[in-house]
């Protein structure tokens, strides 16, 4: 899965570990002229002695933090520039990805894998590249040397040395599952809390703050339980992997001290001994956490394979669409959502012929949205469904369906720009004249004028907050500019007044001869001056016909229609409320 | 200076939290100060051993001292595993008082507070912004405060060993500070641009994958992908810096330990020469790695300061906030008379004061009375429930509920006499059976069934796979909205309200959970004061008295008939021929 990329680096990476393995060299033969530094004050003390011991191990050290900084440098800045690769891998995945590999999963969830479970991954090839062979070469260079010290010695460190990586690999698995309960914990708590904020009215109307702050200590009180077990591990390990190697301390005293006083070794032999064992210390005890980031990295690497691995787009790129107006066919259109077993759509036929404008309406999951991302390529439908001028959509690419079809949806997306670019939407110089003229049609006039930089000001984080009315008239702009043979409106304005939305939807349908249009629609001013209306429920049509005959036959649509009429207001009014979600 | 004052300030504020918890503190502190001694006794140790009894080459004295040194090493591994516990319980227990401090000020905070505020930065507050306090107190203060002593108990202890030795070692301390400064100065430039960079990035991918249906539509993606390059170059150059200050950082440490051992032996070699005694050396070699690890931590711990200060910002600035004050203390008690009666007199109130949503409103609701509003969207009818239930207090006007003035009343206690059913009510993630009784005490399985009962929603819960049991999601999507009003119907009759208040759902409703409702609508509302927002024709024809809303005035009142012969605004909602 790395290799292709680990490949690309091979040669600052064969000259990193050349570097681990120079660093490691040096650092074990400094403790040496340690030696002969002390032997020699405790001996004759001559001064040039001495100083031909500073000069190598001065010497040694400059060899020890030039190759310190190379392999650092090297390795670390290997594993940076992998996850730059690996970034834009995603993204550019995540490009050519269609709209149902969305549809299933959560932002929160992707935007993670590209990042956390990335970082995860880089740890893997920066740390856990570096300090796993240079751990290694430090315990294959220095062992010979204690050896030569001291045989005794050094079979004891050694047997240390395993007693800590195996305790490491017992006791790792355990706290890794304390650790993922804790987070399980913390997850709960986080729901909780969202919970608890976005009912709070509900919490206010039936007094339940006292209740609920009741069950929130209990939960607390949970949650610490969780972490205070995963802490008496962790709070366990850690000294206890200091206190197996601070005995080498103790046998370097007892078990050294007698070979000194039996003449095996000098102070100076001991002092190197003590000096090598400290440079041990911390690539052993590092083992544990190189040990999980390996781990958590592999985990990672599977993650982020997954979104690698997705299938992508199949549709054909050879059939265009032929220009001028648009004529829309649906024949027999059923539709099945992956890993679902009822059919969403269940033989639907229809006909939109150019410069027509048709209506769709139905109960809350009937299918009207599925329906209207079919008929824009969003979803894919099966062969012989659906004809744009006597066209498979199916043999069509999402690219070509673009240039002719739009589909303006409920809940529209703006990115973080200016109105002006949302509404020109990939366009990389869009003439202001053009979508100042968009903006005018969809009503925006009035708010344009109300921010400080009009039509350029910025949407977002950084910019005003538009209202949902806003935002949807801003798609509608949006459409327009496009200025597309054939549009489909999904409860687009929902979010506006009915006044508005009549206004705007007649001067649409109007606007161009030759468009298609399907207005789809809860409100019955929307529908009304629509030439056909279908009513879709449980995913097929019910009734058809125009607003006069539907009212006639008193079906589904009649009765929409008298449930309306309470709600709707008879006079011109000007804008609606935003407090009306009690 | 700035940071100095703020610093003092948040220290001040958990004075109160850790005074709590003084017996845990003190022992944390007292095994702290164990761990640091045992640490700094072992060298010593070594260098009684070496220079005492290896070189008089006394045999038992070596292993006395093997053995006290066994003796202090596993004491130190015991305090130190003893010290961790203790001081992560007692972040834990911080952790737990503050969240639920906050978890009180939220249930305390007025309505106003959530219509101003972002649900997901309260969240953050409770959520996170705590848990950057608490790794503040138990990784940051306890362990730099365990790391200074440390470092005394070293300095002093080289000191007492060889005073030139010791500042032959601290020839290098000089070195080491200006290059951690250094280090930490363009580590921190690095890390923001490394922040700046990772949040673009966050940006574009959050917008690129919630935006996939628009991309696709309108064919953006080679712009996409060049905006994320740039973002994601900007991220690899930003490390790229951060790792050429780590790869010069840990060399300095290099030269510092090998530097400090070759000074102290040229000092031995020129002060002392054959005097000196050889476990000096080695207790020395063994202080000076102890001494440069904990300035090192200290100043990586910088960070974990910063993001603390920032969150305990945040933390109290929403305690700090403005509580509900609807809760009197010695509030009037309600007279109980079984239906409740309603009288605004010149109730003005908007969200915002300046722009008002009612206009000198004035009605009364008289006791048992069933009273239809009707209007259309933003007419104002919300508005007037949520007066009612005293979420908001109003600018000008009196409401009396019983008589009483509703500022003069505990909100709380009024609200437990009102039952509210929202057209699309909340439902909590749980169970069908704990979304009625919600989770209150003396609300038992049976009245859960007896209250289903009643409203009808029994119909359908039994029909659910795991009925009572059945889980419920947030969104409660899986339910339609006619029975998310059952359930809402149900949870109101397990109490015993005094005022229903119902906002008919439209939208959703086949015709059989219609009928259930229309019953249930019928037996909530017998025999007591009620209000009901009306979207049908059958609902209005049985109420007694009709209130027309009109862009936040009442504009019309009376009977269905008195209305008809008034020929005004009511008459123009109805469907033509349908009831003249």
């Amino acid at each position: 899965m790395l290799a292709p990329y680990l490949h690309k680096h091979r040669a600052a990476l064969t000259i990193g570990f050349l570097f681990i393995i120079l660093q490691n060299y040096a650092v074990s033969k400094i403790p040496a002229y340690m030696r002969g530094m002390l032997d020699e004050i405790t001996g004759a003390n001559r001064l040039p002695v001495i100083m031909d011991n500073i000069r190598m191990a001065v010497f040694f050290t400059a060899l020890t933090i030039v190759s310190m900084y190379g392999m650092r440098k090297l390795i670390i800045g290997v594993s940076r520039k992998i996850e730059f690769r690996l970034r834009s891998d995603i993204f550019d995945k995540f490009l050519r990805l269609d709209a149902m590999f969305f549809r299933f999963r959560e932002t929160g969830d992707l935007v993670s894998r590209s990042t956390n479970d990335l970082n995860d991954v880089r740890t893997l090839l920066g740390p856990g590249m570096m300090y796993v062979p240079n751990s290694l070469t430090r315990v294959a260079l220095f062992l010979p040397i204690m050896f030569s010290l001291s045989p005794r010695l050094m079979v004891w460190i050694v047997v240390l040395i395993i007693t800590v990586v195996i305790t490491i690999l017992l006791l790792m698995p355990l706290l890794r599952v304390r650790f993922r309960r804790v987070q399980e914990a913390s997850a709960a708590i986080q729901a909780r809390v969202w919970q608890e904020i976005s009912g709070i009215e509900t919490i206010k109307l039936h007094t339940l703050e006292q209740v609920e702050t009741r069950r929130f200590a209990s939960l607390n009180r949970w949650y610490i339980r969780k972490q205070m077990d995963m802490v008496r591990y962790r709070g366990f390990m850690w000294p206890f992997f200091v206190f197996v190697f601070s005995l080498a301390e103790l046998l370097i005293l007892v078990i050294g001290g007698r070979q000194v006083i039996s003449g095996v070794m000098t102070i100076g032999q001991l002092l190197q001994f003590n000096i090598l064992v400290s440079y041990l210390t911390f690539p052993i005890l590092s083992l544990g956490w190189v040990m999980s980031l390996i781990q958590q990295g592999i985990s990672a690497m599977g993650r982020i394979s997954e979104i690698l691995d997705s299938p992508e787009e199949s549709r054909q790129e050879d059939v265009a669409i032929p220009d001028g107006a648009l004529n829309v066919e649906v024949r027999n259109l059923s539709y099945r959502y992956p890993q679902s077993d009822d059919l969403m759509l269940k033989s639907i036929s229809m006909d939109i012929r150019k410069g027509e404008t048709v209506g769709i309406t139905g109960p809350i999951g009937c299918g009207k949205s599925t329906l209207a991302e079919l008929l824009t390529g969003i979803l894919q439908a099966e062969p012989g469904m659906i004809f744009l001028n006597g066209m498979d959509i199916s043999q069509i690419s999402a690219t070509k369906i673009g240039s002719r079809v739009t589909l303006v949806p409920q809940d529209p997306f703006l990115f973080t720009r200016t109105i002006a670019e949302n509404i020109a939407l990939g366009e990389c110089s869009p003439a202001p004249e053009q979508t100042l003229a968009a903006a005018k049609k969809a009503g925006l006039e009035k708010d344009l004028a109300s921010f400080p930089n009009g039509i350029d000001e910025m949407v977002g984080e950084r910019g005003i907050t538009l209202s949902g009315g806003q935002k949807q008239r801003v798609a509608i702009a949006r459409a327009l500019y496009r200025d597309a043979s054939f549009l489909v409106l999904d409860d687009a304005l929902s979010s506006v007044d009915s006044r508005t939305e009549s206004k705007i939807l007649q001067a649409l349908s109007g606007e161009k001869q030759n468009r298609a249009v399907i207005i789809i629609s809860h409100r019955i001013t929307a529908l009304k001056n629509t030439s056909r209306i279908y009513v879709l429920d449980e995913g097929r049509i019910m009734e058809s016909g125009t607003h006069a005959d539907l009212i006639q036959k008193d079906g589904l649509y009649g009765k929409l229609a008298r449930l309306q009429q309470m709600e709707e207001e008879p006079v011109p009014q000007q804008n609606g409320g935003d407090h009306e979600n009690l | 200076m700035k940071t100095s004052k703020r610093n003092t300030r948040l220290f001040r504020r958990l004075i109160p939290t850790l005074r709590k918890h003084t017996m845990l503190a003190t022992l944390a502190v007292l095994l702290m100060i164990l761990v640091d001694i045992a640490g700094v006794v072992k060298p010593w140790l070594v260098k009684i051993g070496i220079d005492r009894y290896v070189r008089n080459g006394d045999i038992p004295g070596l292993t006395r001292i093997g053995i006290i040194l066994a003796a202090i090493l596993i004491a130190g591994f015991l305090f130190q595993v003893v010290f961790i516990i203790t001081v992560q319980y007692l972040g834990q227990r911080l952790l737990f008082d503050l969240r639920m401090d906050l978890f009180r000020k939220l249930m305390r905070l007025p309505a106003s507070y959530f219509d101003k505020t972002p649900l997901g930065k309260t969240l953050t507050h409770i959520t996170s912004d705590v848990e950057a306090i608490r790794e503040f107190i138990s990784d940051g203060i306890v362990t730099v405060a365990g790391d200074v002593l440390k470092i005394l108990f070293i300095a002093s202890a080289m000191v007492m060993l060889s005073p030139r030795l010791a500042l032959a070692a601290f020839i290098t301390l000089p070195f080491f500070v200006v290059a951690t400064g250094l280090f930490r100065k363009s580590i921190r430039t690095g890390f923001r641009e490394v922040r700046k960079a990772n949040s673009d990035i966050n940006t574009v991918l959050t917008e690129t994958i919630g935006g996939a249906r628009e991309i696709q539509l309108f064919q953006t993606k080679g712009e996409r992908s060049s905006i994320f390059e740039i973002c994601n170059r900007h991220y690899l150059l930003a490390y790229l810096k951060v790792i050429q200050a780590y790869a010069l950082y840990f060399p300095v440490l290099e030269i510092v330990s090998n530097g400090g051992m070759i000074l102290i032996l040229v000092t031995a070699h020129f002060f002392m020469g054959t005097a000196l005694e050889p476990g000096v050396i080695f207790a020395f070699f063994a202080y000076i790695n102890m001494f440069f690890f904990p300035l090192r931590q200290m100043a990586e711990k910088f960070n974990l300061f910063q993001s603390a200060m920032a969150a305990s910002e945040r933390v109290f600035h929403m305690l700090d906030q403005p509580e509900d004050i609807s809760n009197p203390e010695g509030a009037c008690v309600l007279p109980e008379n079984g239906k409740m009666e309603i009288r605004f007199q010149n109730v003005t109130f908007g969200y915002d004061p300046t722009q008002p949503v009612l206009k000198n409103v004035t009605f009364n609701i008289n006791a048992g009375e069933r009273v239809a509003f009707v209007g259309a969207t933003g007419s104002g009818k919300t508005t007037v429930i949520k007066l009612i239930n005293r979420l908001y207090d109003i600018q000008e006007g009196t409401i009396l509920v019983n008589g009483i003035d509703i500022s003069q009343l505990s909100a709380v206690e009024l609200r437990k006499r009102i039952a509210t059913i929202p057209q699309n009510p909340f439902l909590f993630t749980g169970t069908i059976s704990d979304n009625i009784s919600l989770h209150r005490s003396g609300v038992t399985d049976k009245d859960v069934r007896l209250a289903a009962e009643k409203s009808r929603a029994r119909q359908f819960i039994e029909h659910l796979p795991h009925r009572y049991g059945e889980k419920v999601l947030e969104s409660g999507k899986r339910l339609s909205a006619g029975q998310r009003q059952l359930l809402a119907f149900t949870r109101a009759l397990t109490g015993k309200p005094e005022l229903v208040i119902l906002d008919e759902a439209t939208a959703n409703i086949d015709s059989e959970t219609e009928h259930l409702i229309e019953h249930a609508v019928e037996e909530i509302t017998h025999n007591r004061t009620a209000i009901i927002i009306a979207h049908r024709l059958s609902t209005i024809r049985k109420v007694d008295r009709i209130f027309v809303f009109r862009k936040g005035k009442l504009v019309e009142s009376g009977t269905h008939t008195e209305l008809l012969q008034q020929n005004g605004l009511y008459v123009r909602f109805l469907p033509d021929g349908k009831c003249k």
